[in-house]
């Protein structure tokens, strides 16, 4: 309407102009208002100027004598005339039906998009486009022309603030599953879900933001489904390593346990040969000495005395492996019997050192220690402690030389140490010493059935104490036995002296 | 050869040694006796017995290791025969190859015996 008027103003504009103009001119001047009209008006008002134009020009040059005959003017002027109309009207046509094309297809592309997509204008963020896939995200919802906080009063709280900042930094706005709580369906509770959103300003001509477009996706199920995976993940990495702790444990186990069979084969092979040497040699001799009888009648005196040390001898090597069986036994199954009294722990170490310096002479025993030293204890048992220290720091000095027994009071404790400067022993063998069966040394003399240090040890155990090695720079071995002092023990002398 | 059979005790034991060298020499047999591996060899050096009897477990060289070193000295060898103390100890003689085995306990006996087969068999 508006533009019809328009055209009509223009038209009556060209007339009064064309009143002192030539002809030719005032042709050109309808022409120009015909193509305006074309352009900016379309078909119909460009036909309609046209037809203005012809009967303005034969009013101002032809006046209408009814003979409708063909000057010269009239002619150019129509025949242009028309060739512009037809021209313009095909453009005008063109150009119409191509923005269609592209609107149809912009329409296309928003409806059928798998995303959510929403325009929101104004401060307000009013909804003015959304495309199903939006609206799906809330099937029953009206959203259409509310504002954001209208349609989504539940999540305004969270949305706005990033909204409000779009608007007024013209920035993008990016949000990677972001949980949300989404009302789906108007009086139903509220569900969370995750969404992946943009929010990208719409920009008017001069630059400034008036609207903003709003492309989402749902995410929710795949959130869920990473996160169960990623458990599932998770456990089964946790299962795996359970699986090979526990294969690492079994391996363990299964070592140890074989590592304990040997051991058991080790101890049968060994008490097998300290138990069979004695009750061969015992047997051996005797047997000797008969047959000595029944040839000469009676034994060489010479071999008869020979014989019967050894018999002695042996026996004892016999009574004490079957002693050190037993005491095993006795600890293994908790029957060794103590009988703690107060005892005088220097007597019995040099009732100990007496002893071995008749079993040997190439070595030299030497104790220092206070004149007296009480401790709650069994004497038998502790004696045979230091006898088993001492008889291992003879048997592990093969060469001799000086063995030292200290007996000193300090600390809240008695120590009792055994120094000896023999063969010591090996780095790789220290860490088992006390265990059962264990040997340092295999075969010959200087080997046992591996009993004693473990006996001691439990025996001193047992009385609250413990037994420890070191190996001093000089060589040899000092085992230190480390014990509690008796009630109200106490020391002659603690300064201990060399005797 | 002599008449005297001669035959080599090795073992740590000395009792052991002491009953064997007694038990053989009051038969009429020349016995020399070794407390190790090592001590052996030396005397092998100068002595060539007619017999072996080995002892495996011992200090500073065992049987094992005497017998692969003595049968790596060209030969003449003596038979061994070894000395044992659990029956599961069978093997070593076929390790070792001996020629046989004495189980501890053994009386005067068996060890004459033994001492008697492996000393009269042609070597």
């Amino acid at each position: 309407m508006c533009a019809a008027t328009a055209m009509l103003a223009l038209i009556a504009l060209v007339v009064l102009i064309s009143r002192v103009l030539i002809i030719a001119n005032a042709g050109v001047l309808y022409l120009l208002v015909v193509i305006a009209s074309a352009l900016w008006l379309g078909t119909g008002p460009a036909i309609l100027a046209l037809l203005l134009a012809i009967g303005g020009v034969a009013y101002l040059y032809a006046p209408i004598d009814r003979d409708l005959a063909v000057t010269g003017a009239r002619l150019v002027v129509v025949t242009i005339a028309q060739l512009v109309a037809v021209v313009v009207a095909r453009l005008a046509r063109r150009e119409q039906s191509r923005a269609d094309a592209e609107r149809q297809r912009f329409q296309t592309v928003v409806e059928h998009a798998p995303a959510g997509i929403a325009v929101l204008r104004g401060q307000d963020f009013v909804f003015e486009l959304i495309n199903p896939a939006y609206q799906a995200m809330a099937p029953g919802k009206k959203i259409m022309g509310r504002t954001v906080s209208e349609a989504w009063p539940e999540l305004a709280h969270q949305v706005l603030p990033l909204l409000r900042d779009v608007l007024r930094t013209g920035e993008a706005y990016h949000a990677i599953d972001m949980p949300l709580p989404v009302e789906r369906t108007p009086g139903e509770p509220v569900a969370g879900g995750y969404f992946t959103f943009s929010y990208i300003p719409m920009r008017r001509l001069r630059g400034w933001v008036d609207a903003i477009l709003v492309l989402v996706v749902e995410t929710t199920e795949h959130v869920l489904a990473r996160r169960r995976v990623e458990e599932q993940r998770e456990r089964a990495e946790q299962f795996a390593a359970e699986a090979e702790a526990l294969s690492v444990e079994r391996e363990e186990h299964l070592q140890r346990l074989q590592e304990l069979d040997q051991l058991k084969d080790d101890f049968l092979s060994t008490a097998a040969h300290e138990l069979k040497t004695p009750v061969t040699s015992l047997r051996g001799f005797a047997q000797t000495l008969l047959r000595q009888q029944e040839k000469l009648g009676a034994p060489e005196p010479q071999r008869l005395a020979q014989t019967l040390h050894i018999i002695d001898e042996q026996s004892q090597k016999l009574a004490r492996i079957v002693n050190e069986l037993l005491d095993v036994t006795r600890i293994e199954d908790g029957t060794l019997q103590q009988e703690r009294q107060l005892v005088d722990v220097v007597g019995i170490v040099e009732g100990v050192a007496a002893a071995a310096r008749l079993q040997t002479t190439r070595h030299t025993i030497r104790v220092v220690a206070p004149a007296r030293v009480e401790i709650f204890a069994d004497p038998l048992h502790i004696e045979q402690v230091i006898a088993n220290l001492m008889d291992n720091a003879v048997r592990y000095s093969p060469d001799g030389g000086p063995i030292d027994i200290a007996v000193a009071v300090g600390d809240g404790a008695v120590e009792i140490a055994v120094r000896d400067h023999g063969i010591g022993i090996p780095p790789e063998k220290r860490a088992h010493l006390f265990g059962r069966f264990y040997r340092a040394h295999q075969g010959g003399e200087r080997s046992g059935l591996g009993l004693g240090l473990y006996i001691s040890n439990q025996i001193v155990a047992m009385h609250g104490g413990r037994i420890a090695v070191d190996f001093p720079p000089d060589g040899g071995a000092r085992f230190v036995v480390t014990l509690p002092p008796g009630k109200g023990a106490q020391s002659a002398d603690s300064q201990g002296q060399e005797r | 050869m002599s008449g005297r059979r001669c035959v080599l005790v090795v073992d740590d034991d000395e009792a052991i040694r002491q009953y064997i060298e007694w038990a053989l020499s009051d038969e009429g047999y020349d016995v020399l006796a070794a407390s190790d591996g090592a001590v052996a060899l030396d005397v092998l050096m100068r002595q060539s017995p007619d017999l072996i009897l080995l002892d495996m477990r011992m200090p500073v060289m065992d049987g094992w290791a005497f017998a692969s070193a003595y049968h790596a000295l060209p030969p003449p060898h003596a038979p061994i025969v070894v000395i044992t103390a659990a029956r599961t100890e069978q093997n070593p003689a076929a390790e070792i190859g001996a020629a046989g085995s004495l189980a501890k306990p053994f009386d005067v006996e068996e060890l004459l015996s033994v001492a008697e087969c492996y000393t009269a068999s042609p070597r």
